[in-house]
């Protein structure tokens, strides 16, 4: 230590001769991995034309040459390392002085000063800089900080800073606009908020009273805090324009980056306002970073936004540091607070700033020309995007797909005749709509399954596509269901048409992709059958496709043949290389607008996110081969794929409580949602050709009997003209060579990675309906691999025809040949959907309308599989249940009904039902899946639990009526009435039968079958109006003395007071998720046979039962952050952005830190 | 995976081989001209390795797909869906019950004349009811007892057992409760709670008797389990006969029952028919002739909605001023294809063949009744089997009957003996088999019918009364048989049971003994194996033309089972 003082004491003895006061500079240099710019700092500093009188040099940890050069330059004793290379500058510095140059003795002699210099090593100060400084503060004793004019480290004319300053929000800003140029407009600048750290010089007892710079601030606004400090220690900060400082920009791997300077910023915030304000300044930079990001997402930058909120967040949770350095600010804080204030830049000038420097700032030098981005291109970004796919003189782009969607529409209308005016729809897997969206979500989001007896489990994520759904009707999810089953084609063909364009710019070969996705034979078995997943899924599934291809910027730019083929050579050579293209090396690289040519795109991502998690949800089978295939190819594409991650959240979101609880049964992840319905898997080489049921060869067509087995294969011969041509187009797409092969394989290898996991999948059984265990239907596997091998062959069919085209340009008149050949393969596309639709429409329109309102047992597969199946989705023509039942159900009483359905050979089908009757939104794959054991392939339904095997009894008592009283069975599953369905006359004697079963009152026949009613058993108050509720206090001896009145789930009533030993019980299964309070203090939970119940006390009281989950408000919160994020993320954004890709914030802090 | 690397190494040539289409100059191409003429020759060179390649990996992609496709259809696929057998639930056993009819009355506003030997009033009646509850095979009996229809004790036979022991392997051991009540004043109710999960065998018989009065004869009826549809045939509202249909609403729910009248001449539409509101614990009597009157072959079908009701039809005749028998109609076998009486026995049948020709008499005659509910016209066809195997009937046996309405078969042709009569058709159909005795116009005559019976399973109780003639008559159309029958004596023992063997086409009559051992029996438990066996209980008076037969009823439900299924 002493050395080092030596070292440095005798040089500023001589150069302090004239002055009154001597004045002595210790010169620091820091440096980190500066060997490329020290060689130039250090000659700087030895060519003053005042040198310093002693120069130390601190090496933070340099992998390189620093060390030596600093050892070189200083004398290795005057250069020494600092190893906590990551507690920054200001630590360095403070090391280094410890070490090499000692604070003298406060008892030194007076006349002389001591100054700190403290340089980067990136910065090269100018020869006559300290000169300039020690001029500068020898004028002004109250000066104790001085620092220098920033200029380009290459380009001395070009200003990076001069002085600093902040805004109200402790913003550290330059105010220097983008490559302003030094004209010495601010050399009468003095006094200022701040200077930059390269450069400035401290007097040595202010830095020793100030504790140098806040270790909390290792890189950036570490020079604006002490200036700040020293501010309010009552000295004064003046940049002295004419020391000059050439200082590098954009440092690669430099501490002033974007989070670092947030962090700072808060952490600023925090330390120089007044106490109570500390709280407020926190909830504040919360709040702007919440905004912030929100703002980031919005304008398609979510990298930037997230980064910052945690930079805020982090700035946030360390009130340690800012503790410490509020005291140590306010240690040596002389004066007021808002002494400062008048130093710092007003909003109103921060805002004109950042506008001239949005309006400055170049597009980033690797952009192309300007001509080419002004070109309309389609993106998926802008509103106008798909008018501007093609415009072209042959009259309006889309006459293709109204015309297809007129078409669909029109099969639609003729095959479902009488849905348009029907209430709601049912039949196959579909069931009527819960009455309002409130009670859809409610299914959606609960964690208690309320069907039947009721079980754990979160809500079928589907569930929340049906609330989208019903939204979509204005909140009658039974209209819009009916719409949906019509609309599907004509939508199927307008999703088509859009995906299409991302593939081909040719008008026919779009328009016929968008029949053939409206005539798909799985869309249209979908429909007749009401399984509104496969459904849904089918109609998404090109939006999907197109969203992700756009999101990976591989979709083609423009309608030019020839800039697509260089799009297309571009996509598969960036594919290759697994980076973005990179520019001046490949022909046409078109940058710039987001979806095309290699760009990836965050709105397509975000919007893929989205369809996806409605794909997945409408068919969870797919759930695995997309999230690999797109994962997948995001790591191929590595940094393009990089949007592609997002499309994977709102998914996950979407599955994450419903994953956790069927971790133990996760089974139910592949089920269909709807009722499960059986149905014969296609063998695979049917699958290719698009049908999802089998079909034997022979077997004719369902419900066309001209076209019945017998003279020709007709079966086979519809399905070859409907899957056939594109199947070979699809193999041409491989075989051609051209654009975009890459693209082709890449669409089937996935094609028949869906077909073989679907079929693995295939084995699983996933789904209970009565007697009948079914698997996952292979309808969405088989939707998905046509879609993708529909994209093949759209490749395929332009290379086909693009390259004839412009091979028999010259010779068009004379060889009309492949024109032809052109024209007979459109016809032959076309002809496959028209004759698949005109077969369904018409043998719908020929099948004779079956009875409707009772829920058909799940019918039996047919012998004969003919192609096609037959429709079995009807208006329900009166409710599931009488309207009596209803009422109890939907009243307080939350009554259950049990229905019993007579079926063939003296079986008997029952459901126990809540509120109207069971509905689509309340049917679980949960508990659908729940009672299946076994390994895959063997699977059978487990012996039943107390509580179905309750409902069985109770079924089994009522039908054979011996007499004896079913109630005991019905009290506990809270069913008040029974009704049975039956469509035969059989069912007369059955009725007449119950009619005797002890406690059941006849009410009489209603449309939606016999009725009776359950009188409560025993009950001193049983009038006749009195009926079973859901939940009920008995007595010590089990017999009931009261109900409760209940919500769906939950229960909210106050309870009278009675004797000892009462029980509450809910008619729901047991389970340790259920708690209960009464005035607040906490019921022992015990049950009562399979049922919930808790120990009532004897003092009655308000009764709060709750079924609650400990993850819910947290998944809940997590769901709807990230599902409210991917929407702000894929609303395009029509506004002018800047075209460097950057926002508004991030330009403006690149130019603040440009140099920290 | 290796598909994907070959895709990857064959993109490499793409943007080379693409060059030759940068024709148009345009600002951002000439400044890379420089650049094109080492790319392109590169190009050229790998172009032809990456066409290769390119083919390679789309043989390599089809031959996937193929190979999926041709190793798919060698293994089993998915199925889709498979349908497991429904589970099948218990159905707990309720009361075993039997209903008696209450005995035989005259009809409400009969003219009670002065003089004794014309008066309808019956001074010697007697009346009898016959209960017999069987054990488990563990020997315990369980909790039964008699009630009257309206609510009341009458007797008890059995009290609760306190705790049912699990049965023993080996052979059952069993035993009976067994009550006997005379006279009997009202309709009664006998019961047996259940034991475990089983239903208890339950038989109880009420018989009436009388040698004076307008009802004169022997009546006797298995007091049977109520249920909501019934078939009776043999009614009959001609002049001088009575039909009074009682109905028996035992359970706690009010039965609204409707009656279905079939006569000759089709169906018949009365008003009165319908709703017939039979409250808990009440017998409604319904005089037939109000509904249907004139009507010398009548079949009801009683359907009751609520509660289940017993349904008999107290029948008697009065021929002039000479009494001819009375009777109580017992529900048989619903409709079928086949109809099978047994114990028609038939008793001088020249005397019966004289008496078909008089007037007033030809309801006094062996008859086979038959009525078709349907629509489509029946062409049944009759055999009869004797105690020496078939008898064929004199006019071949082969009757149509037109559809809704009703047909009687006299058997005046056949000669004496016990019989066991089989009717088949190919439209569903119902019978029942008249039995008559005394052959002369001037002597006391009576008459019963033998419904359809089911075929005998296993334990099939048999309550007989305590005095008379009792005899079992048992018919086995076609195969052969084994029928065993064990007593059971009035102490609550179960006899030795005895076998036997009966041939084919045959009938065979056994002759009940009084007692067994020393103690009086009470009943039977029959059991048969082999090809069909049918029986019935044949009633009689020693000395007297008195008649009554009584089909065998249903052995108890045992564990009843129902496929439940659990849908949504």
């Amino acid at each position: 230590m002493g050395r080092a003082f030596r070292a440095g004491a005798p040089s500023a003895k001589e150069a302090s001769g004239l002055i009154l006061k001597e004045v002595h500079v210790t010169a620091v240099v820091v440096s980190h991995d500066g060997g490329n710019y020290l060689p130039r700092t250090l000659a700087a500093l030895s060519d003053q034309t005042r040198s310093a009188d002693a120069a130390i040099g601190v090496d933070t940890g340099s992998t390189d040459n620093s060390l030596d050069l600093l050892r070189e330059a200083f004398g290795p004793g005057n250069a020494t390392t600092f190893h906590q290379a990551k507690s920054g500058f200001g630590a360095a510095v403070r090391a280094g002085l410890q070490e090499l140059a000692p604070a003298a003795a406060p008892s030194g002699d007076s006349r002389s000063v001591e100054w700190i210099w403290l340089l980067h090593d990136d910065a090269a100060p100018a020869p006559d800089a300290l000169a300039e400084l020690l001029h500068a503060v020898e004028r002004a004793p109250s000066v104790t900080v001085a620092g220098c004019k920033q200029l380009g480290w290459d380009n001395d004319r070009h200003l990076v800073d001069v002085g600093l300053s902040t805004s109200r929000w402790a913003e550290r800003l330059t105010l220097i606009d983008a490559d302003e140029v030094d004209q010495g407009q601010y050399d009468a600048r003095s006094d200022t908020f701040a200077v930059n750290s390269a450069g400035m010089l401290i007097r040595r007892d202010v830095w020793e009273q100030l504790d140098g710079f806040d270790p909390a601030l290792p890189g950036s606004g570490d020079d604006v805090d002490f200036c700040w400090r020293n501010w309010l220690a009552g000295n004064r900060v003046v940049v002295v324009p004419s020391a000059r400082m050439f200082h590098v920009e954009h440092r690669p791997h430099g501490l002033g980056t974007s989070s670092a300077a947030r962090k700072a910023q808060i952490h600023l915030r925090l330390k120089h306002t007044p106490w109570w304000n500390v709280p407020f300044q926190a909830l504040g930079a919360l709040f702007g970073a919440i905004v912030r990001l929100v703002l980031s997402i919005l304008v398609k930058e979510p990298g930037y936004g997230f980064s910052q909120f945690t930079a805020t967040l982090a700035a946030l949770i360390r009130p340690v540091a800012v503790a410490r350095g509020r005291r140590a600010a306010a240690k040596t804080r002389r004066v007021h607070r808002s002494v400062v204030r008048g130093l710092q830049t007003p909003t109103r000038e921060v805002r004109a700033n950042r506008r001239s420097l949005l309006e400055a700032i170049r597009p980033a030098e690797d952009s192309a020309p300007v001509s080419d981005l002004l070109a309309p291109e389609p993106s998926g970004d802008a509103a106008d995007d798909f008018a501007a796919l093609a415009t072209n003189e042959r009259g309006w782009v889309g006459t293709g797909a109204v015309a297809a969607a007129c078409v669909a529409l029109a099969a639609a209308l003729v095959g479902l005749l009488g849905l348009l005016r029907s209430g709601a729809v049912t039949g196959g897997g579909l069931l009527p709509l819960s009455g309002s969206p409130a009670e859809i979500w409610a299914n959606a989001s609960t964690w208690w399954i309320s069907l039947g007896a009721g079980l754990p489990g979160h809500g079928d994520p589907f569930g929340y596509v049906l609330w989208v759904l019903s939204i979509f009707g204005g909140g009658d999810a039974n209209a819009s269901m009916a719409w949906l089953l019509i609309l599907a084609m004509p939508l199927s063909a307008v999703g088509a048409w859009f995906a299409s364009g991302a593939l081909t710019a040719k008008r026919r070969f779009r328009t016929v992709a968008a029949l053939l996705w409206a005539g798909a034979p799985t869309l249209l078995i979908a429909i007749n059958e009401g399984r509104v997943g496969a459904l849904v899924a089918h109609i998404m599934m090109p939006l999907l496709l197109l969203a992700l291809v756009r999101a990976s910027g591989s979709a083609i730019g423009q309608s030019s043949t020839a800039q697509s083929s260089t799009a297309g050579a571009s996509t598969a050579g960036a594919a290759r290389r697994g980076e973005s293209a990179v520019p001046g090396r490949l022909p046409a690289p078109l940058r710039g607008k987001p979806g095309i040519n290699g760009t990836p795109s965050w709105t397509a991502a975000a919007a893929a996110g989205l369809v996806m998690a409605v794909v997945t949800a409408s068919a969870p089978s797919l759930l695995g081969p997309i999230a690999v295939a797109v994962i997948l190819a995001a790591v191929v594409l590595g940094q393009r794929g990089k949007t592609m991650w997002w499309s994977l959240l709102p998914t996950l979101a979407l599955f994450l409580p419903y994953g956790i609880s069927v971790l133990d049964r996760p089974r139910s992840l592949l089920a269909d949602p709807g009722l499960p319905l059986a149905f014969d898997a296609a063998p695979l080489w049917q699958q290719l050709l698009g049908q999802p049921l089998a079909f034997s060869i022979d077997g004719g067509l369902t419900g066309l009997s001209v076209f019945g087995p017998g003279a020709a294969p007709w079966a086979l011969i519809l399905a070859l003209l409907i899957g056939a041509p594109v199947l070979l187009l699809a193999v041409a797409s491989l075989f051609l060579p051209g654009k975009r092969t890459a693209l082709a394989r890449v669409f089937w290898l996935a094609a028949l990675a869906t077909l073989a996991s679907a079929w693995l999948v295939g084995h699983v059984a996933t789904g209970v309906n009565n007697n009948v265990i079914v698997g996952p239907f292979t309808g969405p596997a088989v939707s998905a691999s046509g879609m993708l091998l529909l994209g093949a062959a759209l490749l395929g069919a332009e290379k086909l025809f693009s390259a004839s085209r412009r091979a028999s340009d010259p010779a068009r008149r004379k060889l009309p040949l492949r024109r032809v050949a052109s024209g007979v393969v459109v016809t032959l596309l076309v002809a496959g959907p028209l004759a698949g639709m005109g077969a369904w429409a018409a043998q719908n329109v020929l099948q004779p309308s079956t009875s409707t309102g009772s829920p058909a047992a799940p019918a039996a597969r047919q012998a004969a599989s003919s192609l096609g199946a037959p429709r079995q989705v009807w208006p329900a023509e009166s409710g599931t249940l009488p309207a009596t039942a209803v009422d109890r159900g939907q009243g307080p009483e939350r009554t259950r009904t049990l229905v019993i359905t007579s079926g063939e050979q003296g079986a008997f089908t029952s459901s126990l039902m809540r509120g109207a009757g069971t509905t689509l939104d309340s049917l679980s794959t949960i508990a659908s899946a729940r009672t299946i054991i076994g390994a895959p392939g063997r699977e059978e339904i487990t012996s039943d639990d107390s509580a179905t095997a309750s409902l069985r009894r109770a079924v089994a008592t009522i039908v054979a009526s011996t007499g004896v009283d079913p109630r005991p069975d019905l009290e506990q599953l809270g069913a008040g009435f029974v009704v049975l369905k039956a469509a035969d006359n059989a069912a007369q004697l059955t009725a007449s039968r119950i009619d005797a079963v002890p406690g059941l009152v006849a009410v009489g026949q209603t449309d939606a079958g016999w009725l009776w009613r359950v009188t409560p058993r025993g009950q001193p108050a049983a009038g006749a109006a009195e009926t079973a509720h859901r939940v009920r206090i008995i007595d010590a001896q089990g017999s009931t003395v009261g109900t409760v009145p209940s919500d769906d789930v939950n229960v909210s009533a106050s309870v009278p007071s009675g004797e000892e030993g009462r029980k509450i019980v809910v008619a729901e299964r047991s389970d340790p998720g259920w708690t209960a309070t009464l005035d607040g203090k906490q019921l022992q939970a015990t049950t009562s046979g399979w049922s919930q119940a808790f120990e009532l006390p004897a003092g009655g009281g308000q009764l709060e039962i709750r079924y609650a989950n400990p993850w819910a408000v947290w998944l809940g919160i997590l769901q709807v952050v990230v599902i409210a994020l991917t929407v702000l993320l894929a609303i395009p954004m029509p506004a002018r952005r800047s075209r460097t890709g950057m926002s508004r914030d991030e330009v403006s802090l690149r130019k603040e830190y440009s140099s920290v | 995976m290796s598909d994907e690397q070959k895709k990857n190494a064959d993109d490499a040539p793409q943007p080379a081989g693409k060059t030759p289409v940068e024709d148009k100059p345009s600002s951002k191409e000439k400044s890379r001209r420089s650049e094109k003429p080492s790319r392109s020759t590169q190009g050229s060179r790998s172009s032809s390795k990456g066409m290769i390649t390119g083919v390679l990996s789309a043989v390599v992609i089809l031959a996937a797909g193929g190979g999926a496709v041709a190793a798919s259809s060698m293994v089993p696929g998915p199925s889709g869906g498979t349908s497991t057998d429904v589970q099948q639930a218990d159905v707990p056993a309720g009361r075993a019950l039997g209903v008696c009819p209450e005995p035989a009355r005259l009809v409400n506003g009969t003219v009670v004349g002065t003089d004794a030997d014309f008066s309808p009033v019956s001074t010697t009646a007697t009346s009898a009811l016959n209960a017999v509850v069987l054990s488990n095979p563990a020997g315990t009996v369980p909790g039964s007892k008699v009630t009257a229809l309206g609510g009341g004790n009458v007797a008890e036979i059995a009290k609760t057992p306190t705790s049912t022991p699990t049965p023993t392997a080996g052979p059952p051991v069993l035993a009976a409760g067994v009550a006997s009540i005379s006279p009997v004043t009202s309709p009664t109710v006998v019961e047996a709670g259940p034991i475990g999960n089983e239903q208890a065998s339950l038989a109880a018989h009420l018989s009436y008797s009388a040698t004076d009065g307008d009802l004169r004869g022997l009546a006797s009826a298995q007091c049977q389990p109520p249920s909501n549809d019934a078939w009776l045939l043999g009614a009959n509202t001609s002049v001088g006969r009575t039909a009074v249909l009682n109905l028996s609403n035992s359970s706690e729910t009010p039965a609204t029952v409707s009656l279905d009248l079939y006569g000759y001449g089709g169906q018949i539409q009365a008003p009165g028919a319908r709703g017939l509101l039979v409250a808990p614990g009440t017998t409604r009597s319904v005089n037939l002739a109000g509904l249907a009157p004139g009507e010398s072959q009548l079949a009801i079908r009683v359907r009751s909605t609520g509660g289940p009701v017993a349904g008999t039809i107290q029948q008697s005749v009065l021929r002039g001023l000479a009494p001819g028998g009375v009777e109580y109609l017992s529900p048989g076998d619903g409709p079928s294809n086949l109809q099978v009486m047994s114990g028609v026995d038939i008793q001088d049948a020249e005397g019966i063949k004289a008496l078909s020709a008089k007037s007033g008499f030809t309801d006094a005659v062996p008859a086979l009744q038959i009525a078709v509910p349907g629509s489509t016209d029946a062409v049944v066809q009759v055999s009869l089997y004797g105690a020496n195997g078939e008898r064929k009937l004199p006019n071949g046996g082969v009757v149509t009957v037109k559809g809704g309405s009703v047909a009687t078969l006299n058997l005046d042709g056949v000669p004496a003996g016990s019989y066991t009569i089989r009717a088949s058709s190919d439209v569903s159909f119902v019978a029942s088999s008249r039995v008559t005795r005394g052959a002369k116009a001037e002597d006391a005559t009576d008459f019963a019918w033998s419904p359809a019976s089911s075929r005998l399973g296993s334990q099939h109780l048999v309550a007989v009364p305590r005095d008379g003639l009792r005899s079992l008559s048992f018919g086995v159309p076609e195969g052969r048989a084994t029928v065993s029958y064990a007593p059971v004596t009035a102490d609550g023992k179960v006899g030795k049971a005895v076998d036997m063997d009966l041939a084919g086409g045959t009938t065979s009559v056994i002759e009940l003994p009084a007692k067994a051992g020393d103690s009086v029996i009470a009943g039977y438990v029959v059991s048969a194996s082999g090809d069909p066996v049918y029986g019935a209980l044949v009633l009689g008076k020693q000395g007297r033309n008195d008649v009554s037969v009584v089909a065998i009823q249903d052995a108890a439900a045992g564990l009843e089972k129902v496929p439940v299924s659990v849908g949504y």
